[in-house]
Order: C-alpha cells, then sequence, then structure tokens
C-alpha cells in the first residue's frame, strides 16, 4: 500500500482523531474509524474522514478543555479553582499596589488575607459536616450582623458599610453577603428568604449599590431554576434594595488603591490596566468550572459567578473596591469564603453511559478490509 | 432531521454513515450531534459485532424512550424526513 494513498491519509487521520478524543469520547472517534473502515470507495472514505475529522475534532478540543478547566477526571473541584483565581488575582493586585507605590501595609494585608481566606477553604471540607444543619441559623445570623453594621457601622458620606477592627477597616457586607446568597442558592427555605429580606434591606440603609447589585443578580440567576414563591419574594426584595441605592445619592470619594483601580491601571500602563482586568477577570474561574456540569452544580456556579460579575461590574461603573486586584482584605476573604459554598466534586461527575466492548479488536488497518456492506443482520 | 430519522427507525440500530447519507446531514456535523444526544440522554450506543470475519464492529444508535419523546414532541420535522432509504439502515 502507498504511504499517501486516499486510504492510508484517511486511516492516518482518524488514528489523530482518536488520539486527540478524550477517554469519555474515545468510542466516538473508534466509531468514525470502523466507520469509515466499511467505505468501499478510497476517496470517499478520504472525504468522510477529513469532514467528520475536523466536525469531531473541535468537539474534542472542547471538551478536553472543559476537563481541563472542571478537572472533573482528577477528583479537583470549583473550590480548587476558586483557591487558583484568588491567589492569580491577588498577586496581580498585590503588583499593581507595589508598581503604584503603595504603603507596604496593603499589601500586607491583602497577603494575609488570602493566606487566613486559603486556611478557611481548605478546612472547609471538615466544616461542612459541621455546619450542614446550621444554614438558616447561619443566614439569619450573617443578614442580623449586616443590619447592625448599616446600624452602629462607620459611616462616611452618607454610608455606614464599615467596622473597625483594630486598625483596620472591614466591610462586612464584603465578606457575609456573597457567602450568605451561596448558602441561600443551595437553601432556598423561608428562613433564607427572611435572611434575604433583612440583608436586602441592609443594603439599602448602607446604600451600597455593589452589593445590592450581586444579591439582585444571584436572585435573577436562582430564578431560572426556582420559580416559586420563595425566590420570587426574595428577588422582589433585592430588586427593591438595588433600585433604592441607585435613587440615593452615591457621594463616597473613590478610596486610593481600593476603587477605581480597574480603570486607573489602564492609565498607569496599558500592559498594567490588562493584568488588572485579567485578574478581575479570573475571579470568574469557579464559573467556568462549574459550566457543563450538572443542574446543581451549573447552579451554584452561576450563583458565584452572578456576584462576582455584578461587584466587579460596580466597580467599574463606581467608586466600589475592585475585589481582590485592589487593596482591600474584606474582598479576599468574602471570595474565599462565598467559594466554601462551592459544589464539592461529587457534584461536577456526570454519569458517562457505558458502551459494550467491541467483540473483536478493531483493525489497525484499513486499506486491508474488504468490501463495505450498509447494514447488519 | 437527525431526530425525526431515528424516530422513523424506532427500536432499530443505525450507522453513523447512513444517518449522514439518509438525512443529507455532514458527518462532521453529525456525529458531534449524535455526542450531545446521548450526553443528554436521548440516544444510545452500541457496538455491534461484524457480521464476518475481518469486518470491524460498528458503533450503532437508537433513540432512548426520552429520545422518542422528544422527537415525538416535533412532529413536523419527523414527517419532513420521511424516506423509502430509510429502510436500508433497519436491522
Amino acid at each position: 500500500m502507498s504511504l499517501w494513498n486516499s486510504r492510508s491519509i484517511a486511516d492516518r487521520l482518524l488514528r489523530c482523531l482518536v488520539g486527540l478524543a478524550p477517554e469519555r469520547m474515545r468510542d466516538w472517534a473508534e466509531a468514525v474509524r470502523a466507520e469509515a473502515a466499511t467505505i468501499d470507495d478510497d476517496r470517499e472514505a478520504l472525504h468522510f474522514a477529513a469532514e467528520t475529522g475536523a466536525g469531531l475534532a473541535l468537539t474534542f478540543l472542547w471538551a478536553r478543555l472543559v476537563d481541563a478547566l472542571a478537572l472533573q477526571h482528577d477528583g479537583a473541584e470549583p473550590r480548587l479553582a476558586a483557591a487558583f483565581a484568588a491567589t492569580v488575582a491577588v498577586s496581580i493586585g498585590v503588583a499593581h499596589l507595589y508598581v503604584a507605590g503603595a504603603p507596604f501595609s496593603m499589601i500586607v494585608v491583602n497577603i494575609a488575607s488570602l493566606v487566613i481566606g486559603l486556611a478557611m477553604l481548605a478546612g472547609v471540607t471538615r466544616w461542612h459536616l459541621l455546619f450542614r444543619d446550621i444554614h438558616d441559623p447561619s443566614m439569619v445570623i450573617m443578614a442580623s450582623l449586616l443590619v447592625l453594621t448599616s446600624m452602629f457601622g462607620i459611616a462616611s458620606h452618607g454610608a455606614a458599610r464599615w467596622v473597625a477592627v483594630g486598625s483596620l477597616m472591614v466591610q462586612p457586607s464584603l465578606i457575609l453577603l456573597p457567602a450568605l446568597l451561596m448558602i441561600y442558592a443551595r437553601n432556598t427555605t423561608q428562613a433564607g428568604v427572611a435572611a434575604i429580606i433583612t440583608a436586602a434591606a441592609a443594603m439599602a440603609l448602607q446604600s451600597d449599590r455593589a452589593m445590592a447589585g450581586a444579591m439582585f443578580a444571584v436572585m435573577a440567576v436562582l430564578w431560572i431554576w426556582h420559580r416559586n414563591r420563595q425566590v420570587a419574594v426574595a428577588l422582589a426584595a433585592s430588586g427593591t434594595s438595588f433600585l433604592i441605592t441607585l435613587a440615593r445619592t452615591d457621594s463616597l470619594p473613590p478610596a486610593r488603591f481600593t476603587e477605581g483601580i480597574l480603570i486607573s491601571s489602564w492609565q498607569s500602563h496599558p500592559l498594567i490596566g490588562i493584568a488588572v482586568a485579567v485578574g478581575a477577570a479570573t475571579l470568574l474561574l469557579p464559573c467556568a468550572v462549574s459550566w457543563g456540569s450538572r443542574n446543581i452544580a451549573l447552579e451554584r456556579g452561576a450563583a458565584f459567578g452572578a456576584i462576582w460579575l455584578a461587584i466587579i461590574l460596580a466597580a467599574i461603573c463606581g467608586n466600589h473596591p475592585a475585589p481582590l486586584v485592589g487593596y482591600g482584605g474584606s474582598a479576599i476573604i468574602g471570595y474565599l469564603l462565598s467559594a466554601c459554598m462551592l459544589p464539592p466534586k461529587q457534584l461536577l461527575h456526570r454519569k458517562l453511559p457505558t458502551h459494550p466492548k467491541p467483540v473483536q479488536a478493531r483493525p489497525t488497518n484499513l486499506a486491508r478490509l474488504s468490501p463495505r456492506r450498509t447494514s447488519c443482520a | 432531521m437527525v431526530l425525526a430519522t431515528l424516530l422513523e427507525n424506532t427500536g432499530a440500530w443505525s450507522y453513523g454513515y447512513d444517518l449522514a447519507k439518509i438525512t443529507g446531514v455532514k458527518s462532521g456535523t453529525l456525529y458531534p450531534l449524535l455526542i450531545r444526544l446521548e450526553e443528554r440522554g436521548l440516544l444510545e450506543t452500541e457496538w455491534q459485532p461484524p457480521a464476518a470475519l475481518g469486518r470491524p464492529p460498528r458503533h450503532t444508535y437508537r433513540l432512548t424512550p426520552a429520545g422518542i419523546e422528544a422527537a415525538k414532541s416535533n412532529p413536523v420535522g419527523a414527517a419532513k424526513t420521511t424516506r423509502p432509504s430509510l429502510r436500508a439502515v433497519r436491522t
């Protein structure tokens, strides 16, 4: 057989396709190869191989990308993606702070917050069993703390969002609200609705557009999956809160190195701007990792993505903290705390259909095959 | 179109190459489509033993009960694909 006749080229193409296929789709590549072997005409076989190979190569590449991101077969999970994303974003942020001449203490705070957040995330597997049955009280306590902050917190220009912890100013809504929303995403209970209404009132009182917008975004996402009364009420409450914050005047000046980073970094240097933008976009990686998985994992991943996308957009549009890439330990801890509520790896595993193994070893050389058969008895 | 063709062939196993010829869908489009149908539980697959020695086993396809329901929910598409040549792939 000539090395480069149509049949041998078709065979080589399809061998490449088998090599390209991820394990879970290997049967499909073998199926095309077997199918090509049934075609009598060599040119037709080559045409079939080329056409099918082109279509399936994209499918296989995409599947490999999804597998690589989800790490579905290596036992990893979106939480790992969140840890990776947080580390990347904080590293970029720290580099930017250093280049921009920020005080060294800001760099220390960001790095320390990352370490604390990663430690929380690492311990979440053990905590999960401990806290599994107290989701409702957790949500109510978190919402109550947000209300207390709006009433007794440190106020500036009409916004009461902060609490002093030693010499640090902590923003409880950035720490607690993403976690509360993620807990609600997995427990849309009556107590959860009460907590969401309370938190929505707190965001309206604090006049925090970014966090009220994040609440509304999550409820809108949940509405896709749960069109029930609980989610409808939560959606209405968060929507009202968001509208109130939009209606109220936001006269808070931007805090240097914390707010406006996503815009000001471009003015420093386009490369710095790109790096900071990439760092912020990386925060959505856990959402991408959950993509394509079962509904429950997809739902939580989408809720997580909605929270952080809304916060990032708020940071672009107004004087709100740029999460993780700017100075601020609250956002770093809040991001990793909310990542604790991402689905565990078990929810990502798809139950793949199994195929009976072929009864005979497949031919290694398509050219040896006898004339085609169009149907089977 | 593919779903409707498979519906017409309910209960019998179909081959990819023949499906492509019958439906007129390019094989590069057909196979990714079949993969998606299988992932959604609408299609079942099976390797069938070769009819004669020296022949390769072939991968065959047919609709699951859920796939039949999905195909029936679009009767217009099913009607359009009625073709005499379909019998050629019945087993």
